[in-house]
């Protein structure tokens, strides 16, 4: 994700951690010199000095919060926009894949800059410096600073590289642990025939049905990592404690004319606070694996697009021949549709309804023939074809929103109507806010919504999957009648395995289960009374 | 509210602390011992830095090389504070291991008890992240963050004393400012989690627009809608944006109010020291070098540990997060109640064969709960009609089975005819239940990813010959025949299974055990009608020596059966809110909602009708659905 780089924050930052080990090191030696206080010692201005770094350093701290922060929204939500419309006209074939765990990898990249950019650079150039400024100045110890900065790159360096060997482990485990927990939620009807989980074993080998799947092998991977971050600092610690001895100590340095002077006391101050400034970094290694890890998931995610083919009026019928969705396993159907009518098509659950719906209206990819009014036409979305799924999504927003997606400007009056007609006085005002943030809609208000929002779009063909579920008598005899009307100039598909009364069905067609016998025979035309 | 739900009122705190007694989480001893172990941590420190400073002042006053015994003094303590460092990290992650797996065991034995009955409340993802994430959020707050809490209230005081002990004068300022500082981050902080949980709620919802729009990339493309939703999208993001820089910016004062006060006593102090060794001013007693430094090298220590805990701050606000979702699965736990001793039907399978006994329930006054209730205490303890029961879902005066009947429940959907099957078979907290084991034959058969052995037998062993002949009785033995592996071929995404054919295998797993109790929950709702006959024939035909009892609105014939139990609500209000609703929450939602001061009003009763009802009447609950 190519932006520009977050300047100010780093600048703010860097500023920050600046003007504290300043205030450090020269209220230390300001104290030392006024311990002996030579004469003509001018002692307002480190005085003056002091205070100013103090100020600086709280403004600069909050001002580095407040900008990295609202840089960290701008990117979050740049990120998304750019992931969301390189998404156009595709979708996401990944199995696995999860919109929260999408959510999450662009909220890691979006918060690297301050995640551990900023931490790791700040440290290292003040860490630089400061060497520079010792050698420059020949301070006393200066060695054991050098040292300790070569030991702590070391540390870093090697931590780095576990941290990402972990980081990938953890994202293994991860997904392991979700399809072993997936399956054996799923199979929770049967649990109790399975004698083998009433006493919780935990054997290794056995299938997840046999054993309750657990998520320790995800925990001690995100264990292990905080384990590293928080011993490598550890290290670095003991490291920087038994510099400060050895220099205390006076054992290994020689003496020198500066050894007793006030300036002598900086290093070992700065060594002993050592762990504090520098043992952020490591922490912030973990971040950045984390963040390898999301750019990965980002990168290997697999999506194909979806071919949109142009408006497709239909005057005369719509013929199928051998037509159903790819690779599937489904009976084939050979049938044609007048141009406007409703035609019910139903069948058992698991028969392939949903998918021929899908892979007519170009939701999914077809195999076999489809023409319309005699002329053949290519697989793909059909833009004036509207299908309307089983469990609809509703997208956060309001009412009128969810109605007119594009912003065809359809008008407020035509959308009250429609929702009136179909019993869903409820969902009025139409800007009221439905969906995560607002006001959740029931499994039958869902589709009659989808419905309306197809209705609206002036569909020239509507395939509809389940209308009824979940509906009571009364409901579904106003979705017949708003169907009925529709089919006056309009083709209707409607698939379900419950057919009201009131539904002015012009015919029907009826799959056969997708059973072994019928599969292993190869295309078989179905009924079309 | 109602009685039975955790309320919300109640803390993280005291829901953490019934949570650690009734599992035994062993919480307060890992606090306890990790905060010791810190303190000591840093108190070795603070004894370094006076050996370090005293070694200071001999160099710049005295003109010395340090002491032999302040240079030990200087290593020992120095190595027993990281030593005791190296031992805190130690513990507290094995403690955060400890206590994760434990709440695992608990979540589990959870699962085991409720089955299905609580599984089919939530989706899959929504179990999975109270599995994966809750637990973590919790178990991060529980030792994490409090401990955290703990040391930042312990070790300033701890460098207060030793700043008191060696300079008083410094010692006072330091105490009168010091108190304003959580004075006014309670001030802040107050404001301050108002507007974090809200930041919250706005990544939350800046994730949702996201998300959302994610998960209908296929109707966008439909709808050629996807520009003006990614214009939608960035309109959103910006003004969610705006409105969240000006919550926060009043959050961070909370933050910036420690660092400002932490500079601002190492600043002040330094200068402070500074003159008073420069003489210019003379407060209180004398103060050397020694001294100035040491103080110096503590005044940090006031404040750092209170800044770690504002970095995990966010622990907090996961862990409330957490503690909604499972308050009330371990709500059986925190009513301190053993919930496994209540269950029979879960003890090791003793096959209930009294041979006297031909009545398996006898139930008076049979009520049914909320399945986060906890298990009520059986009735043995007749005098208990004065506790405070939850108040019950579904109510009947009287029921009872006998071995061999064959039972038909029927009523509207949503009535609650899953509800009573849930209790009779001991997945929902109830008065009465079964005290054998049963099988359920549910509406959506579960087919799981093995082999057709590995479906059939799931735990046990049975012989291929067995195998072979239930799925002949159920009538598979030519859908097996044609199958490339037979047995041992693998059940792949696109199942080999028609909706049918998987009822009928879920028969067959019924007929390789050995219990005599089969709850059937509408098995042929989703089969067209030719189906639906040929299968209830199977079902009738199978279970002649078993006792059934049979949850269907679909038409079935009066004399298979010899008990007919109706379950109705009590007020037709309910009916019309439980039918627009999706079949998740049907029955469940609403009727709590319609629960209203424990009295039964909206809760389901049952009717019991030994003589047959006329088909008629039958019939007339097909339209229903």
């Amino acid at each position: 994700m190519k932006s520009k780089p977050a300047y100010l924050t780093l600048l703010l930052a860097l500023l920050h951690g600046v003007a504290g080990i300043t205030i450090l090191v020269i209220s230390s030696w300001f104290i030392a010199i006024s311990a002996i206080a030579p004469i003509g010692f001018n002692y307002v201005i480190p005085a003056v000095v002091i205070r100013a770094l103090a100020l600086l350093r709280i403004a600069s701290g909050y001002a580095s919060m407040w900008v990295g922060h609202n840089d960290l929204l701008t990117r979050i939500a740049e990120g998304r926009l750019l992931v969301f419309s390189q998404l156009e006209n595709s979708k996401i074939t990944d199995k696995a894949f999860t919109t929260e765990a999408l959510a999450q990898h662009t909220e890691t990249l979006a918060s690297r800059w301050i995640a551990w950019i900023a931490p790791l650079s700040n440290i290292t150039f003040i860490f630089t410096n400061l060497c520079i400024v010792a050698v420059w100045f020949d301070l006393p110890s200066t060695s054991f600073l050098l040292t300790l900065f070569v030991i702590w790159l070391f540390i870093v360096v090697l931590q780095g590289f576990s941290g990402l060997n972990v980081a990938k482990k953890a994202t293994k485990e991860n997904k392991v642990f979700r399809q072993e927990s997936a399956d054996f939620l799923n199979c929770s009807a049967i649990w109790h025939l399975n004698k083998g989980m009433n006493h919780m074993p935990k054997e290794k080998g056995r299938h997840a049905i046999n054993s309750m799947p657990s998520a320790d092998r995800v925990w001690r991977q995100q264990t292990t990592q905080k384990d590293k971050a928080l011993r490598a600092s550890w290290w670095f610690q003991g490291a920087a404690f038994f510099a400060v001895v050895l220099v205390m100590s006076g054992a290994v340095s020689p003496i020198s004319d500066f050894s007793y002077m006030p300036i002598a006391i900086v290093v070992p101050m700065i060594l002993m606070a050592a762990p504090d400034w520098a043992g952020a970094a490591f922490h912030s290694i973990t971040k950045f694996a984390q963040h390898k890890q999301s750019a990965k998931a980002l990168k290997n995610l697999k999506t194909s697009p979806i071919k949109v083919l142009e408006r497709t009026e239909l005057h005369h019928s719509l013929t199928l021949s051998g037509y159903t969705a790819k690779n599937r396993r489904l009976p084939l159907v050979s049938a044609t549709f007048p141009a406007t009518g409703i035609v019910c098509i139903s069948g058992p659950s698991g028969c392939g309804k949903s998918s021929l719906l899908q892979s007519i209206a170009g939701v999914v990819p077809p195999t076999g023939l489809k023409e319309v009014d005699g002329m053949r036409i290519a697989d793909g979305l059909i833009k004036n074809w509207r299908y309307v799924e089983q469990e609809p999504i509703v997208l956060s927003g309001s009412v009128s929103s969810n109605l007119d997606p594009a912003g065809m400007g359809i008008p407020l009056d035509d959308m009250t109507n429609l929702l009136a007609q179909l019993g869903l006085e409820a969902l009025l005002p139409l800007s009221m806010w439905v969906g995560k943030a607002g006001r959740t809609l029931s499994g039958g208000e869902r589709k009659r919504l989808a419905l309306a929002r197809a209705i609206l779009s002036h569909a020239k063909v509507l395939l509809v999957d389940e209308p009824f579920e979940g509906l009571d008598v009364t409901t579904q005899h106003k979705v017949c009648e708003v169907l009925n009307r529709y089919a006056a100039n309009h083709l209707i598909l409607v698939a379900s395995h419950v057919t009201p009364s009131a539904l002015n069905v012009s015919s029907t067609l009826l799959l056969e289960e997708a059973r072994m016998d019928n599969l292993c025979a190869g295309q078989h035309a179905i009924r079309l009374p | 509210m109602i009685k039975e739900k955790v309320p919300n009122r109640q803390t993280l705190n005291a829901w953490s602390n019934k949570i650690d007694k009734a599992q035994s989480l062993g919480l307060r001893t890992s606090l306890t011992a990790q905060v010791m172990v810190k303190c000591l941590s840093l108190f070795s420190l603070i004894i370094g830095f006076y050996y370090f400073s005293h070694i200071a002042h001999d160099w710049v006053v005295n003109q010395t090389p340090a002491t032999a015994s302040d240079v030990t003094g200087l290593a020992v303590s120095l190595g027993m504070s990281w030593l005791l460092q190296g031992a805190f990290n130690a513990l507290s992650s094995s403690a955060r291991m400890q206590v994760l797996n434990k709440l695992e065991q608990h979540l589990q034995h959870v699962f085991i008890e409720r089955q299905y009955a609580l599984i089919r409340q939530h989706s899959v993802y929504y179990w999975q992240t109270v599995w994966l994430q809750h637990l973590q959020a919790f178990a991060d707050w529980a030792l994490e963050y409090r401990v955290q809490q703990l040391i930042a209230v312990v070790v300033p005081l701890f460098a207060l004393a030793v700043i008191f002990y060696v300079n008083p004068v410094i010692g006072i300022g330091l105490l009168l400012t010091l108190p304003v500082v959580p004075l006014f981050m309670i001030i802040v902080g107050k404001g301050a989690a108002a507007l974090h949980r809200k930041h919250f709620i706005a990544l939350e919802r800046l994730g949702s627009l996201f998300t959302d729009r994610l998960a209908a990339l296929p109707m966008l493309a439909n709808y050629q809608a996807h520009q003006k939703q990614t214009a939608l999208l960035k309109d959103a993001s910006e003004n969610l944006n705006a409105r969240t820089m000006k919550v926060v910016s009043v959050a961070f004062l909370s933050n910036s109010v420690l660092d400002f006060f932490a500079t601002l006593a190492v600043a002040l102090t330094a200068v402070f020291i500074g003159f008073s060794l420069l003489g210019e001013l003379s407060i209180g007693p004398e103060i050397t070098l020694q001294q100035g430094l040491w103080i110096l090298l503590t005044v940090p220590l006031l404040l750092s540990e209170m800044k770690k805990l504002g970095q995990v701050y966010h622990q907090k606000a996961q862990a409330e997060a957490a503690k909604a979702e499972l308050a009330p699965l371990f709500s059986c736990f925190t009513q301190n109640l053993a919930c496994s001793a209540v269950n029979p039907v879960k003890a090791d399978t003793t096959h209930h064969y009294s041979s006297e006994h031909e009545v398996l329930l006898a139930a008076k006054n049979l009520k049914v709960f909320d399945i986060n209730a906890p298990q009520p205490r059986l009735p043995s303890g007749k005098d208990k009609s004065a506790v405070d029961d939850p108040p019950a879902l579904l109510h009947t005066e009287s029921l009872a089975v006998l071995k061999g009947d064959k039972i038909l429940i029927s009523g509207r959907s949503g009535s609650g005819k899953t509800l009573l099957l849930e209790a009779l078979g001991g997945q929902r907290p109830s008065t009465h239940t079964f005290s054998e084991p049963v099988i359920w034959i549910t509406q959506h058969p579960v087919i799981t990813p093995g082999t057709v052995r590995e479906n059939l037998c799931l735990n046990d062993t049975y012989t291929d010959d067995a195998l072979m002949k239930a799925l002949e009785t159920v009538e598979l033995d030519a859908w097996l025949s044609l199958l490339p592996c037979g047995l041992d071929t693998v059940m792949t995404d696109y199942p080999l299974l028609s909706g049918g054919e998987a009822q009928r295998l879920s028969l067959a797993r019924a007929l390789l055990r050995k219990d005599d109790i089969w709850l059937l929950d509408e098995p042929t709702a989703h089969l067209p009608d030719s189906q639906h006959a040929r299968l209830a024939q199977l079902i009738e035909r199978l279970g002649r020596d078993k006792t059934l009892i049979w949850a269907s609105h679909k038409a079935l014939p009066a004399n298979w059966f010899n008990r007919f139990w109706t379950v109705s609500r009590s007020t037709n209000e309910q009916d019309a809110i439980s039918n627009s609703m999706s079949k998740s929450e049907a029955g469940l939602k609403s009727k709590i909602g319609a629960v209203q001061d424990g009295h039964l009003q909206g809760c389901s009763s049952v009717t019991e009708t030994s003589f047959k009802m006329n088909a008629n009447q039958k019939e007339r609950s097909l339209d229903e659905k």
